[in-house]
């Protein structure tokens, strides 16, 4: 035994020198010199970049923004927003949909949608897709053991949902009430989910939709149930990332998903919608293969665009994108883009507190945020202003309301006629209030350890120093500044939102009932946005959209920033169109031009 | 010897039991409201449906139950809180038990608030709307006001909205129900209670017991995030960090160690210095700028050596043979490996080297060397066993090592691995993950100390762990 050892090591030994060679040799077979045109990357193949692994491809219990993504190339929506006109256009269904009022039985006062899906849509496996499927899917959202935290609101008007006798790809959707957004909810909350599939033992079945919709009862169902309780666990946990487990009616199945490291969809070959696609544009798939490197580190994803082994990055570095923008031999690979978000970015002011209840002071304040620097310099200048909670390019953005320059001076002026003037000669100014000197000192709560948070800080505080507010900067743990902003503990602090399209519900961040932290609101505004909720006439909608922005405006509870733009990057070799929805393009509209 | 492995393996298990403990005690003490930072989406919808959708990610991630077998806290302190499931009324409460001490008068002053917002709720909208507004505002605001400040001026306020005549019509007698439950609260503290001690008993169904016993009996449970088994979580990312350092670990053993004896045999010569000094200047190169310097120099045509893949493990297809994958994996593996091996070239060879100076020194040597013994055999058969201890002492902690993965590495070159899952894990608040992790570490920590004690039996058999007899 003995005598081997030496043979064994020279063995080991020689096996890591082989190891390490081979990584001198540069693999050349991803090289299709066939093709005219110089690019290494020459397959209708999409690569695309995402930052981090998604959560879950079961569209039901997802809770994180980039499992969609990914899941909406599986599985398939009643209608979908297109992506440049952000209207609704129909997927599964034919048409969109026939909507009446409802006038007699227990939902009367709301309305009625009625769908036709179309009849070549299939499973994977050739059943039909019918309206039973959509009920399924619905049901499986309203059960008790199922998490849907993001769709349950969507979901909650919903009276009832029945599938015609006559016509099994026939659904007709019963709302409570009347409600604008009632037809958004119905076509795209949810993609709809083979019930034969997902609830294999067919326990949903055994009950009504009614059974789910009260949630009372529903609930003691559940609890009586060990059968509901074993699909809600199965549902929950197998269908998850496992491609042999998922299935949808979407152009592309999941072939593979390594954690951490990509996820590769590639198209079904019999797939149903290809005979649809020349009038249904939802329904449209170019590329065999998309698949989304999951790159967690922003000077990797430059390497590999360098090294031409992506075609799609969105959301990239600006400093970056800047450099790629001078070279020359990039572009001729790569085209850059710069698209407007869906998100927009705001300070919040506090007006529950006594120094910041006066509207006057909110808008003097707003005068001394110095937008155009703080773009400039913290974000490269990769930014557009907004006057409000509406998209600049929104049909019912009110084109009136001025954007809010950055001029101390004004701000002064405003001060004083609000009564706060620098008494004490402290540069700071002040005010009387309730028998005390009150200085306009602001505190502003930013994330602690980050940078560009403190860069925030500190061009905050310059450029209201100029205006006589003294800005104290607060760094606090991430967590604890939602903590705060809630309990209504704070004085200033930064937020972002996304911009809802096609139409905004504002009820949600600006109604006096809603999660409203700035203590905004009135009788006139709470009425506009209940208003808007129930008016189904688009001119009219978008005048009490206007008059709302007028009073936020007006009354100034935040202070509005700008629009981060999108900084995109796609290879040349596909004819693309860029889209404010997230991420700001859709991989299975990327065609292929050589 | 048995005995002695007896005991370590009763350390052990208390060991783990320790870290469990504190590892959940951390994880309960980090701020903010677990169930909203679970949501990458906030909850919305009415507010019905936000408070069932709390109540069913509250369920999901187990916070509905109460934290441990037994409370010991002061009186104060009653021993259902945990049943007030949404975390901003819970820390309100505890903030105003806290100031108060009287926890009966704090539940009725909450049981009015409640009243108050149901009553509100029902009130007709030909009231005067402003006024409504005001009161409706100001009454929710006291779920989240602790401070007797801000909890008196929402009282101001609501007196205001209630000089509408209809609106004080319609609810003055909760209203006035609601100012005197506070200021009972406020007036008759029982800040006494707070030096009183009480236990009491939650029983097994709480939330670490829930967890500890799953983990022993091999369910780790499902992650919070992905909702895969933990186990397949984790061994999808521990294969690659396991790979890594064992490839690591081999180069840099089969390099130091050589280097370290060579060191010591050939002591002050010219290659001992030179060779010393290149191997500091690789351990003062931080790995995370070698690692960015080899990604922008080596992985894109930009400088002309695009030698190496530029992330990842590569780009494997379903009809990828063995080989295929094998010469993949190797190809993508050469950087990062690289990194994580050539700085403790330097410590292990220098340990090494410190090692076998010291046994050349010993007695027995000498006398191997005066009994005109080859050089090789006094070298290798009699030196380098003995050398080895600071070696093995290396070994205790390669054990947790190879568990824990290098974040930076796995980070720059996008390699799913332990680091990268254990920092996702903690800011997603994946608690199952982290836990399970951790214990994993604690248990591979124990393992390394234990056959690191072994080997030093091993290496030096004057080394016993057998009680020595009188």
């Amino acid at each position: 035994m003995k005598k081997n050892r030496p043979n064994q090591r020279l063995l080991i030994v020689l096996s890591l020198l082989i190891f390490l060679g081979v990584s001198c040799v540069q693999d050349q077979t991803n090289e299709d010199k066939s093709t005219t045109v110089n690019y290494k990357r020459t397959s209708n193949e999409v690569k695309a970049v995402l930052d981090r692994d998604p959560g879950s491809l079961n569209p039901i219990i997802s809770t994180s923004a980039i499992d969609r993504q990914i899941f909406e190339h599986l599985f398939s929506y009643l209608m979908v927003p297109d992506p440049q006109t952000l209207e609704y256009i129909p997927q599964l269904a034919k048409a969109k949909p026939e909507v009446k009022e409802t006038r007699e039985g227990p939902f009367a006062g709301g309305v009625h949608f009625t769908f036709d899906i179309h009849d070549e849509a299939k499973w994977d496996d050739g059943t039909p897709i019918t309206g039973n499927d959509y009920i399924f899917t619905l049901k499986a959202v309203l059960n008790p053991g199922v998490n849907a935290p993001n769709i349950l609101p969507y979901v909650e008007f919903i009276g009832d949902a029945q599938v015609d006798p006559n016509n099994p790809k026939r659904i007709i959707v019963y709302t409570k009430e009347k409600y604008f957004l009632a037809e958004e909810a119905v076509v795209y909350a949810f993609p709809i989910l083979p019930a034969h599939i997902y609830d294999a033992d067919d326990v949903l079945s055994n009950y009504s939709l009614s059974d789910f919709l009260d949630v009372d009862k529903a609930q003691s169902v559940f609890d009586s149930d060990e059968a509901l309780q074993r699909f809600a666990d199965t549902f929950t946990k197998d269908f998850n990332r496992e491609p042999s487990k998922i299935s949808g009616s979407g152009p592309y199945r999941l072939v593979s998903w390594e954690d951490n490291q990509r996820i590769r969809l590639a198209k079904k070959e019999n797939y149903w919608g290809n005979n649809l696609v020349a009038k249904y544009s939802a329904l449209t798939a170019y590329p065999d293969e998309l698949v989304f490197e999951i790159v967690l580190d922003a000077a990797g994803t430059t390497s590999l665009l360098k090294s031409e082994e992506v075609d799609v990055v969105s959301n990239f570095n600006a400093t970056q994108f800047a450099d790629f923008e001078q070279d020359e031999s990039f572009k001729e690979t790569y085209e850059l883009h710069e698209p407007s978000s869906l998100v927009h970015y705001f300070l919040y002011l506090n007006a529950c507190i006594p120094k910041l209840q006066d509207k006057r002071v909110r808008r003097a304040l707003a005068h001394l945020v110095d937008v155009e620097t703080l773009t400039d310099v913290i974000f490269n200048g990769n930014g557009t202003r907004l006057s409000g909670p509406v998209h600049p390019d929104a049909e019912f953005y009110n084109k009136d309301l001025p954007i809010i320059s950055y001029s101390p001076e004004e701000a002064q002026k405003i001060f004083a006629e609000a009564g706060w003037e620098d008494s004490n000669g402290n540069g700071i100014v002040d005010k009387e209030m309730d028998g005390e000197l009150v200085e306009m000192r602001i505190n502003y709560l930013m994330r602690a350890g980050n940078e560009r948070s403190r860069n925030i800080g500190e061009l905050l505080i310059q450029s209201m120093k100029a205006g006589g507010v003294e800005v104290v900067l607060e760094p606090i743990e991430t967590s604890l500044i939602l903590d705060r902003v809630k309990r209504k503990d704070y004085e200033m602090s930064t937020g972002g939102r996304g911009f809802a399209v096609p139409l905004w519900d504002p009820k949600q961040n600006w109604h006096t009932e809603g999660d409203n932290r700035m203590c905004f609101g009135d009788a006139r505004s709470d009425e506009i946005i209940d208003e808007i909720r129930v008016t189904f006439d688009t001119e009219k909608r978008n005048e009490l959209y206007k008059e709302l922005q007028a009073i936020i405006y007006e009354e100034q509870p935040l202070i509005f920033l700008f629009i981060l733009n999108n900084l995109m990057i796609t290879h040349k070799r596909f004819d693309m169109e860029t889209t404010g929805i997230t991420p700001g393009y859709k991989p299975n509209r990327f065609k292929l031009n050589i | 010897m048995q005995k002695y492995l007896l005991k370590r393996f009763w350390i052990l298990l208390l060991t783990l039991f320790a870290v469990s403990l504190f590892a959940f005690a951390l994880s309960k003490m980090a701020p903010g409201d677990p169930v909203e930072q679970f949501e990458d989406v906030p909850i919305q919808g009415s507010k019905a449906q936000r408070l069932r959708s709390y109540k069913r990610t509250a369920q999901k991630l187990g916070v509905d139950k109460p934290l441990f077998y037994f409370q010991f806290s002061s009186a104060a302190y009653p021993d259902t809180l945990y049943r007030i499931t949404n975390y901003y009324e819970r820390e309100t409460i505890k903030r105003l038990i806290a100031r108060y001490g009287n926890w009966e008068l704090i539940q009725n002053y909450w049981h009015e608030i409640h009243e108050m917002e149901r009553k509100i709720e029902k009130l007709p909208d030909s009231l005067d709307r402003n006024a409504l507004i005001k009161l409706r505002q100001n009454t929710t605001d006291l779920f989240v006001f602790h401070k007797p400040g801000k909890i008196n001026k929402a009282f101001r306020n609501i007196h205001t909205a209630l000089e509408n005549e209809a609106l004080y019509s319609a609810i003055h007698q909760d209203s006035e129900r609601l100012a005197n439950a506070y200021q009972r609260v406020v007036n008759e503290p029982s800040k006494y209670k707070h030096y009183v001690p009480k236990f009491a008993w939650h029983g097994l169904d709480n939330q670490y017991h829930i967890w500890f016993s799953n983990f022993f009996t091999g369910n780790f449970g499902y992650s919070y995030e992905s909702n895969q088994k933990i186990e397949t979580k984790i061994w999808s990312h521990l294969r690659w960090t396991l790979l890594l350092n064992v490839l690591a670990l081999f180069i840099i053993f089969s390099i130091s160690i050589p280097i370290g004896v060579y060191g010591a045999v050939h002591q002050d010569s010219w290659l001992d210095h030179w060779g010393s000094l290149g191997l500091f200047i690789l351990y003062s190169l931080p790995s995370f700028w070698i690692a960015t310097l080899l990604i922008i120099f080596f992985t894109t045509p930009e400088y002309g050596m695009d030698w190496f893949p530029t992330h990842g493990l590569g780009d494997i297809s379903e009809d990828d043979s063995f080989w295929d994958i094998f010469w993949m994996r190797a190809y993508h593996l050469v950087l990062p490996v690289f990194c994580m091996s050539y700085a403790s070239l330097a410590f292990v060879s220098r340990q090494m080297r410190g090692g076998m100076i010291d046994v050349f020194q010993q007695d027995y040597i000498r006398t191997a060397r005066a009994k005109g013994l080859a050089e090789q055999l006094v070298i290798w058969k009699h030196s380098f066993r003995n050398a080895l201890f600071p070696i093995i002492t290396l070994v205790a902690s390669i054990f947790p090592g190879l568990l824990a993965g290098s974040l930076v590495i796995e980070v720059i070159f996008s390699i799913p691995g332990m680091g990268k899952l254990t920092i996702d894990s903690i800011y997603a608040r994946d608690w199952p993950v982290v836990y399970t992790i951790l214990m994993f570490s604690a248990l591979m920590t124990m393992i390394g100390i234990l056959v690191a004690d072994l080997l030093y039996a091993w290496a030096d058999p004057r080394v016993s762990f057998a009680k020595k007899s009188k």
